[in-house]
């Protein structure tokens, strides 16, 4: 090789090497429908210990929201009229907060009268295991805890189309 | 000599490159703050874009009607 082109060469894999930490890291794979949800073990608002898997045999509607996320703050209120709802017929709703800081999030929930699980997720570790894909996100997790219903965003007839998810779910067997 | 301080630039760049990262949904919490928006101040925004479709003689743009007579 003639000293120009072994120059070259040698610039080329200097580049390459800087470049190499910018390629995009391939995004963890996103729990999809019929997929088992991903358990986990974390501390609640109401300071208990909360694992998903003690609610096999349950219909679990998994929300991950945070107060700085404009259309989570809607799914609030709504959420607690579905726990109200459904809770008798085997529904539990459990919601990871992500915010760092708790108080704007408890100032929602007192605001929205809320009284369904509110799991702390201050670091993303659940929000990384489940590799959301946008905010807020939703997972509507059967009795065996495979994924039946993965819902992102919250606008227009979502929660039409949520609650009619989950009435089929309800009455499945 | 130039040829070199262009190779230390361009290595420099690429440098900076690696500091690119991916942010996650749930890791935009203080992109979310309204400080960090372009207008922050809706009426700061609107009051901006009045002055420039009035002074600068231009109309349309920023959903705004209008010319330069600054009458509306």
């Amino acid at each position: 090789m003639s000293p120009a082109g072994s120059k070259f060469l040698q610039f080329f894999l200097v580049i390459s090497a800087l470049l190499l930490p910018c390629a995009t890291p391939s995004p963890a794979f996103a729990i999809e429908i019929g997929e088992s949800a991903p358990d986990f073990n974390a501390r609640s608002f109401q300071n208990e210990e909360v694992s998903l898997s003690a609610y096999r045999g349950k219909i679990v509607y998994l929300d991950f929201w945070a107060s700085w996320c404009v259309p989570c703050r809607k799914t609030l209120p709504w959420m607690e009229t579905l726990h109200q709802r459904y809770q008798t017929e085997g529904l539990v709703v459990i919601t990871v907060n992500l915010d760092s800081n708790r108080d704007p999030a408890l100032k929602l929930l007192k605001e929205s009268a809320a009284t369904f699980l509110v799991v702390a997720d201050p670091d993303g570790e659940i929000a990384s295991q489940y590799s959301l894909p946008g905010m807020p996100s939703s997972y509507l997790v059967d009795r065996a805890g495979v994924v039946r219903a993965v819902f992102k965003g919250f606008s227009g007839q979502a929660d039409e189309v949520i609650e009619s998810e989950l009435r089929k779910e309800l009455i499945r067997k | 000599m130039r040829n070199n301080i262009s190779r230390a630039l361009l290595l420099t760049i690429f440098a900076l490159l690696t500091g690119c990262v991916q942010v996650s949904p749930w890791q935009k919490e203080k992109l979310a703050l309204g400080h960090m928006a372009f207008e922050p101040d809706p009426l700061e925004a609107k009051t901006k874009q009045h002055i420039y479709f009035s002074k600068e003689a231009t109309s349309g743009g920023y959903g705004v009607g209008g010319g330069g007579c600054g009458c509306n």
